[in-house]
């Protein structure tokens, strides 16, 4: 599929046009940090920086409404009731945009998970419903790792359309017939010849990254160091239980459910969970059998890097956006964690 | 509304009756509101399901009444917080949330012709309890059955009329224990897997069955692997918080297993393949 080019300042027309059609998740920068929401109307993204969340909430929001139930009493006998129970999906499309490769792929890791065995049909309407525009990462930074991971700056899996930075626009690459779809005919040009503008960025990415530690293949080494507690102990040492690593993952699927009521009325619930929470697994008897942090940790280092690749031919729960490394406020770096357990476990 | 199920929505199902079995368990005999619900709905012994008190949440209980018997569903709820404090509040006639069946059952079919022991502590005979019945139903096809149950005093102990009506009966063979003497017991008194030992029954052509707390089932395993049961003669039914019961919240998993669809039922030999996380 041949390229076109979207100038900068034809980005507001577009998404405007977008807008029209379907609800757009983009970057925002709000108080200094860029965050995906639902835009407003006229709301321009930020796509210069790398955005500090995922988008996984276009497709798995933080809180949602699973079901509301509505208890309603016979007016001859008060001892009777009546309860209501009715949900709804989505129905509006969506477009991710200014997702990182990274992100397509997060979403491509949760796929399995919620339309597996059993489906979702909360995240399945909405995943149907999305189509996911990435920006290839020209920029990304020391906590970077996403070729260790399977994945890369430029790499288009999970992406309907990819979006090639180059110095005064993007060159747009349609991947998918959803995502062709999306390219205005007026607002788009063809991109003559700056494909090598496009290819020498991505040729200086890949090298950026070209250290990044493999990820992949650890299942034996943590199987080894299962029972290694001084391991665990030590990986885990700094952490402050604060929540943002799984929040901010855009493979991190765990979730809660809570029921929420006022008078006659209620819902039931679902957040977002986590694993390093002590609560996540102590049972009624008192005994809970992830007792101390640093099992914690390791049942969070064994989902995404030996659980996860076991049950999906070895690909790994983790994208490599770095999110995590960037927001840990003790400066636990998942990459350390891995490549030491593979060097210690082997 | 599209045509996918939606495993989350529960069904609707109203209290028959409430029985008090100890000071902290209470039994509740429920069916499905919906009839034609009711007449399709089946289940193996040991499938559990998410009961619902809406406006406080869900928790998981096991069916422990046998699916030989259909009058109602019956589950035992011990009380321990939240949703358990809430159930014990309902009556007769009030209505709860169901989904279910979940999780997998008690491997029945592989017992048939052997001699059965069945190893429970407090609330963990609620499953076996299912289990038993369900033998007693098709009496002929299971060898002797022996039954060793424990709780911390007499009145803790679930299902004590029944067991003892069954051992008058010639049905089983019943040890009953408590943890302390008491004026009121003249029964055993100590372990379960202590009892257990002292029982010594056979591991020939023998299968054990047992629940109750993780130290328990701990200790438990231990005195049968010295009584000779092989792995695969040994099943226990494991507890785990779990929320969704489907396979998708991901609270519930031992390594890669998830005790909500790949279990609530192992044998000894699948749990040794299992991280040792427990
Ligand atoms: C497969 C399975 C079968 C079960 N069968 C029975 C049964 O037949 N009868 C029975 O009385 N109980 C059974 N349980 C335990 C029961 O689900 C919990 O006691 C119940 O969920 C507690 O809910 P709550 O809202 O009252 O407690 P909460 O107010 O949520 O918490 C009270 C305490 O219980 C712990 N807890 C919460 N959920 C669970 C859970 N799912 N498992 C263990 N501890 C938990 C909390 O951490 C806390 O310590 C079973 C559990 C499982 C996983």
């Amino acid at each position: 599929m041949s390229l076109v080019f979207l100038a900068r300042e034809n980005l507001p027309a577009w998404i405007g046009r977008l807008y029209q059609d379907m609800a757009v998740f983009a970057p925002m920068t709000i108080n200094g940090v860029a965050a995906f929401r639902a835009l407003g109307q006229d709301e321009i993204p930020d796509l210069s920086r790398i955005p500090a969340s995922s988008p996984k909430a276009a497709v798995f929001p933080q809180t949602e409404t699973l079901f509301t139930f509505t208890s309603r009493k016979h007016a001859d006998d008060l001892s009777q009731v009546d309860i209501d129970l009715s949900y709804h999906l989505a129905e509006v499309p969506r477009v991710i945009l200014g997702a990182r490769p990274c992100d397509a792929r997060g979403l491509k890791l949760m796929d399995p998970v919620f339309g597996g065995k059993v489906k979702d049909p909360y995240y399945l309407a909405r995943r149907e419903r999305t189509i996911i525009v990435s920006q290839a990462c020209a920029m990304p930074d020391r906590a970077c790792f996403c070729p260790g991971t399977g994945g890369g700056p430029y790499d288009p899996a999970g992406s309907d359309l990819l979006l090639l930075p180059v110095a005064d626009g993007w060159l747009a690459q349609g991947l998918t017939e959803a995502g062709e779809k999306l390219l205005a005919q007026d607002l788009f040009t063809p991109a003559g010849d700056r494909e090598p503008e496009a290819q020498s960025l991505k040729d200086k990415a890949e090298a950026y990254l070209a250290q990044a530690p493999d990820m992949r293949g650890a299942e034996q080494a943590f199987e080894n160091l299962f029972k290694d507690e001084a391991f665990w102990d030590q990986a885990t040492a700094g952490c402050v239980r604060c929540r943002i690593c799984a929040y901010l993952c855009p493979a991190c699927t765990c979730f809660n459910i809570t029921d929420e009521e006022s008078g006659l009325k209620g819902e039931r619930i679902r957040t977002w969970d986590h694993c390093m929470s002590y609560m996540f697994t102590q049972e009624a008897s008192g005994h809970n059998p992830r007792m101390q942090k640093a099992f914690r940790m390791r049942n969070r280092i064994g989902h995404k890097f030996c659980y996860y690749p076991q049950l999906h031919g070895g690909t790994v729960s983790c994208t490599g956006c770095g999110r995590c490394v960037r927001a840990c406020p003790s400066g636990i770096d998942i990459r350390r964690i891995v490549e030491s357990m593979k060097r210690k476990g082997a | 509304m599209s045509s996918l199920p939606n495993p989350y929505l529960p069904s609707l199902a109203r209290i028959l009756e409430v029985v008090v079995e100890t000071p902290d368990i209470k039994s509740f005999r429920v069916e499905l509101c919906d009839e034609a619900a009711r007449e399709s709905f089946t289940f193996e012994p040991g499938q559990v399901a998410q009961l619902s008190v809406f406006g406080t949440g869900e928790a998981t209980f096991v069916i422990n009444s046998p699916p030989t018997r259909r009058e109602y569903l019956q589950f035992s709820v011990m009380r321990v917080g939240e949703v358990t404090g809430r159930l014990h509040m309902l009556q007769a006639g009030d209505k709860l949330g169901l989904r279910g069946p979940l999780g997998n059952h008690f491997p029945y079919q592989d017992m048939r012709g052997k001699d059965v022991v069945f190893v429970a502590g407090g609330i963990g005979m609620a499953p076996l309890r299912t289990l038993l019945l369900f033998m007693l139903d098709n009496r002929g096809d299971y060898g002797r059955i022996r039954v060793v149950y424990g709780a911390r005093g007499p009145a803790n102990l679930c299902y004590r009329q029944e067991m003892e009506a069954m051992r008058d009966a010639g049905q089983i063979e019943l040890i009953l224990t408590v943890d302390q003497k008491s004026p009121d017991w003249a029964g055993q008194v100590g372990l379960v897997p202590n009892l257990l030992m002292e029982l010594a029954p056979p591991a020939d052509n023998c299968v054990a069955v047992t629940c109750g707390p993780p130290i328990m089932i701990r200790y438990t395993l231990a005195a049968l692997e010295k009584l000779g049961f092989a792995d695969e003669n040994v099943v226990t039914t494991l507890e785990r918080r779990m929320k969704c019961g489907v396979g998708l919240c991901g609270r519930c998993n031992v390594g890669g297993t998830l005790i909500c669809v790949d279990g609530p039922v192992f044998t000894r030999a699948q749990l040794k393949a299992l991280p040792d996380e427990f």
